[in-house]
Order: structure tokens, then sequence, then C-alpha cells
């Protein structure tokens, strides 16, 4: 396969990329902001897994002229899956401080993240097949105090998914609308609360888009616990604190 | 947030840092306080520093370059030995010396300049160390190797992580046909048969070799003898996975080790051993690394943990004071689980502060009684202090000042090299 992975430095994309290259020799497109980090992304990973082929391109997030410039680029070769990995777990507290801040969240985790995944729609059109994963997340399930700013963003990504699933309901183009819950990374060693080890969520992020299931949660225990959360009435809800 | 050290040390400590990229280490290593760490194996309190940050290397887990011609891998300090083994065994590369777990991260193994069954051959894990990067507290980056910062490289292997925040590293792999080993199982009945043994595997050029013996029992002294080479066959994929998939689950209210159970392992485990006595094949997982098959080995102890005892003691007394340091334990009624015994052969040290040294190694694993575990240890020191050896202090959670500095005359040459913002518990403790 050929795949694409936009924001290929996060740890759930690399994860993700792992689980491909363990399985089967693919090429890979690896897209992100820093040269320098997608330089050492790249050479771990042709060490790791000499079979799979990884090349690299730099985007800016914020300029649809850049994104427009790269997929027209990658669009030279077929592409059987993209994955739009891109995103910034925004700082509540600092959201609600700085509009500045919050401004460049929202653009980077909605805006950017819509355009991304439209553009490579449009790839996949003409093609007539292939695969869109996009990263959610099941806080885009329910605004919530702790989180909505990052929440919204994702809510964004749900509905503009959902858009692209009818509108290519038709076509052997699938789109899917990825929602892992938290996730143990580095930037999140040391907080409260049981996080999913990556790797495992990766699994099934890679089964689910090979499926080409619609929504993907993962672990897939979150599409119960986020049914549940969004059946309590908002009565009860505003008193809740989690 | 509280930490926890192998053997069951704990710390508050200020906070657990992650730094994932090389463009974010100045800024995390910068401005206070802190301890470098890795995957907290360490036995005792070298990784752990109470009340300030501890900046881990996990988030830095990559593989820079490689050179199959010449078998040079460098690689971030997060990477694990577990992952060098087998990304490069299939391309008939090992590293030189690996200890008796792979579930280390690279800059801890030079931190501590650890060593295992191949020391008369390959000697430390710092021997193979060609260079590395370390991020001081004061925003310098240095590059140490064989030509260049060489008194840094010198100090920071076995440097306990006192020198700087190690960001990557270059190391020299070891040839090897495959990822087997031929060994040899050879039981003994006495302290006097394993040093004999000893010194015939050295001379007959066996690369790796250690002892596992039976300390408790009334026939404590016998054990068993483990030697191996690399096999010369090629390879193919391994045939069994790692281990047994066995795991301790949970930690039991109370140590399950005891005079009892210990008394029976030791018989059962020596029996076992005449049985498998003889040559075979094993695949390196299982030469090198038996324990990595059953996880959270550690938790067997109860919550009160464990300590490790490791010493060294200099080869011209080392049969009279391994022998009265065994009668010592006898009488303690404190018998050990795992006793190992190596011996070292007589190399020039690859760091400062390097524990490995010419002479005989014991490591023993002993439940934490509290006053009982230090009284035994109180005169286990005595025996190792009057021989003129030392501890390893990844191991230790106990010794004296007095000791350390004695064991390490390097440590005023240290001082100069030691970063001023870097503090561990140990260092506290025996150093500061």
């Amino acid at each position: 396969m050929r795949i694409v992975i936009v924001s290929a430095t996060s740890v759930i994309a690399q994860n993700c990329i792992r689980v491909w290259a363990e399985t089967g020799s693919h090429t890979f497109e690896l897209v992100g902001r820093s040269p320098e980090r997608l330089a050492l992304l790249q050479s771990d990973l042709s060490l790791r897994f000499p079979k799979s082929k990884f090349n690299t391109s730099t985007i800016d997030f914020a300029s649809s002229e850049s994104i427009g410039h790269l997929v027209k680029q990658l669009a030279q070769q077929p592409i059987d899956l993209v994955l739009v990995a891109q995103g910034s777990l925004t700082d509540q507290r600092k959201a609600s401080s700085s509009l500045e801040y919050l401004q460049s969240e929202l653009s980077l985790n909605a805006v950017s993240a819509a355009v991304v995944s439209e553009a490579f729609s449009a790839v996949l059109k003409i093609q007539g097949a292939g695969t869109l994963g996009v990263i959610g997340s099941v806080a885009g399930d329910r605004g919530r105090a702790y989180n909505y700013s990052y929440g919204a963003s994702k809510a964004l990504l749900e509905t503009y998914t959902q858009g692209l699933q009818q509108r290519f309901a038709k076509t052997r183009v699938a789109v899917c609308l990825i929602k892992p819950g938290p996730t143990a990374t580095p930037m999140t060693a040391g907080h409260k609360g049981s996080m999913a080890e990556p790797y495992a969520v990766a699994k099934v992020i890679v089964a689910g888009l090979a499926a080409k299931r619609r929504v993907i949660y993962a672990p897939k225990l979150w599409r119960l616990i986020m049914f549940v959360i969004r059946m309590i009435p908002f009565s009860i809800f505003k008193k809740l604190s989690f | 947030m509280k930490l926890k050290s192998f053997g069951g040390v704990t710390a508050e400590v200020a906070s657990l840092e992650t730094p994932a990229w090389p463009d974010k280490i100045s800024e995390t290593v910068e401005g206070s306080e802190f301890l470098p760490i890795g995957m907290s194996k360490s036995y005792g309190d070298v990784a752990l520093a109470s009340g300030i940050r501890q900046v881990s290397s996990l988030g830095l887990k990559r593989l820079l370059s490689w050179d199959a011609n010449t078998g040079v891998l460098e690689c971030e300090a997060g990477v694990l030995l577990s992952e060098i083994q087998e990304t490069f065994v299939s391309q008939g590369w090992m590293l030189a010396v690996t200890p008796g777990t792979s579930y280390i991260t690279v800059g801890g193994a030079v931190a501590n300049d650890v060593h295992g069954k191949d020391h008369h051959f390959t000697g430390t894990f710092g021997e193979h160390v060609l260079g590395l990067t370390l991020y001081r507290s004061n925003g310098e980056v240095i590059e140490c190797s064989r030509s260049q910062n060489v008194e840094m490289l010198r100090a920071t292997i076995g440097g306990l992580g006192l020198t700087g925040f190690i960001a990557a590293v270059r190391l020299q792999l070891r040839a090897v046909s495959g990822p087997y080993f031929d060994s040899e199982v050879i039981p003994y009945g006495s302290i006097s048969e394993f040093f004999a043994l000893s010194e015939s595997t050295e001379a007959e050029g066996w690369q790796a070799s250690v002892s596992w013996f039976d300390c408790s029992t009334s026939k404590a002294g016998r054990g068993s003898f483990t030697r191996g080479n690399p096999s010369q066959r090629k390879g193919g994929e391994p045939t069994n996975a790692n281990g047994s998939g066995l795991s301790i689950p949970f930690t039991p209210p109370f140590s399950l080790v005891n005079k009892l159970s210990l008394d029976i392992f030791n018989t059962g485990y020596f029996h076992l051993q005449k049985r498998l006595a003889g040559k075979r094949e094993v695949h390196y997982r299982e030469f090198y690394y038996p324990l990595d098959g059953v996880r959270n080995w550690n938790r067997i102890y109860g919550p009160r943990g464990f300590f490790q005892y490791q010493s060294v003691i200099p080869m011209k007394d080392a049969v009279s004071a391994t022998e009265e340091m065994l009668s010592v334990i006898q009488k303690s009624g404190q018998g050990s689980f795992l006793a190992v015994l190596k011996t070292f052969a007589d190399r020039e040290p690859a760091g400062l502060l390097s524990f490995a040294r010419h002479g005989v190694t014991l490591a023993l694993d002993f439940p934490n009684r509290g006053e009982a575990s230090e009284k035994l240890f109180k005169a286990l020191d005595q025996i190792v202090s009057e021989a003129e050896g030392t501890l390893n202090p990844s191991k230790d959670a106990r010794m004296s000042r007095e000791m350390f500095q004695k064991g390490f005359p390097g440590i005023t040459e240290f001082a100069k090299y030691r970063d001023p913002m870097i503090f561990s518990n140990f260092s506290r403790r025996v150093i500061d």
C-alpha cells in the first residue's frame, strides 16, 4: 500500500505506522511541520522496517496553499490510504485566557484538519477508490468544561466526515472517523487516570481502517462509555465534574 | 507524584517530564534541579530524587544511524536494549554487553556502566560506547567521543546520570552468526569448585559465563555453572517467543520468599539444573534474559520489596571472603533466592565510577525485613570492606557514605564533571 500520514510525528500516527510496517511492506509518505523531526522519524523507521519505504514532505498546516500544493504532489502516484492525524491537545485553561492561543488551536485542530481531509478526498474521488481516516476524539462526543475547545474542534471533524461519507456512499472511497480515548503519550506521563497504550490504540485503528468502519472507537470500550455519557440528561451532566 | 524503584524503594518527586524530541530537551533540563531517569529498573535509589523533577528518556526512542559494515549504531537514549537485540540480530549483530534484563534504556546502561555474563570477554557496556550527546543544565550540549571531550565521556559512563542528560549514544555492536548460543550447564558441589570452573572457562575461551548457587539449605555452596558461546548457526526464526508468558499479576500482601520457600526453591532448582546439565543450543533471550520471561517477578517479595546486595571482591581474598559471606548468610537464616556468582576480568574500567573491576562479584536478593536485613548487610559490609571490595550503586539503597567513598576513589575527580543541578537520593546519601 501507499499510505499518506499527515502529521506523522504524532504519537498515535507513529504507532499506526509501526503496526502497518510490522505486518507488511508499504510505502509511507510522512507529512509534518518540522523537517528535523521528520528526518529523525524517517531514519528510525527505515532502520527498524527495512522492507518498507519512508518518504517525507513538509507542510504549513495554516496555509491552504501549502496544503493544496502538497496534496497535488502526493497525488502523482496512487494513494491507498490517508491518515489525517494532526491535532494538538488544547489546554482549556490557557485557551480561556488567551484568545490568540485559542484561535491557533481551533485553526489547527478543526479548520486545517478539515481542509486537509477535503483536499485528499478529492484525490480519492478521482482515483475512484481509497480510504481516508480522520482522527477525531471521544472528546468530540459531548462538550465538557474540561476540554470543550478541543472537543468542539473534533466535533467539527465528525460532522465533516459524515458529509464526506454520505457524498461517497455510492463509491469505493471509504471515509472513517477515528475516536481515540485518552492515550498515554510522553506529554501525558504523570497525568492521573488510566490511559490506553498508544500501540494498542493503533492496532484497533489499523484494523478499523482495513474494515473501512465508519466510526472507529479506540479502545473499543469507548463506544459504550461515550454512549452512556451522551445519554446523561444535562440537568445531571452539569453537576458532574470529569 | 510517587515513583518506585525495582527493589521497591519509593520517592515523592516533583514531576515526571518526558521530552519527546531533541528540540525539547534543552528547555526541559534547564532551570531547576532534576534527575535523568529511564526504565526505573535500578534496585535502589540511583534513579530516584525526592522533591525535584525527574526527566525521563522514554520519549526519545529513535534509531538514528546504522552502519551495517562496521556495526556502529547511533540511537537516542530511551531505546531499550531489547529493541536493539531484536532489530539487529537478524542482520548478524548484537549488543556486545548486556545485563540480565533487556528492558532497560541505552541511557541507563551507559549511566550504570552495566555488565553481564560476558565481562571477561567484552567488558562492560561503557567499553562499547564510542560517543554520546550530553545536555547540561546550563544549556550546553556536549558531544563526547573517544577523541573529543574524552574526560566527560569517562565521567558519564557509570556516572549515574549525574553529569547531564544523555540524549543519544553511539555504540559498537558485536558480530554474531545468529540468535543462538551454544550453552553448557555444569552442576558443582562447592564454592571452590566454582572458582576452578571459572578459571578453566576463561582459559578455554568461553565468551559468557554465570553461576547460580544455593545459599540457604544445609547443602549451601552447591550450584550450577552456565557458560556459552554464540552459535555458528545462521539463525532462522526463533522457535519460541520470549519466556513462558508468566506474569506476577499483583503484589501479594506479604513476601512469598521465606526460609521454607527458599529451601524448597533452592533444592528444586539445583535438581532442575542437574537435569539440564550438559550442552544444548538456546535462544539468546533464554541465555541472557531468563527472568524477562516472568514479568514483574520482583512482586513476589511483597509490598516491602527487596534488596539486592551485589559486592565485588578483589581476586586475592575472593575465595575466603566469599565463603565467609556464605556462612554469615546461612547463619542469619535469611537465604537468598537469586544468588549469582561471577568473575570479573582484569580490564581497564570504562568509567570513572565503574563498579566492575577485577575480582569476584556476588549478587544476592533478600526480602526487605527491616532491621534484620540491615544487620545482615552490616556483617556482609565488614567482610567486603576488609577484603577491599565494594558494592554496586545500581543495586544499592543503604551503603554508607564511607563505604562508597572508599570503594570509588574516582569520586574526587568526578566532581569536576558533575552537573550542579542534578541530584539523586543516592548522590545525596553518599556523595553530596
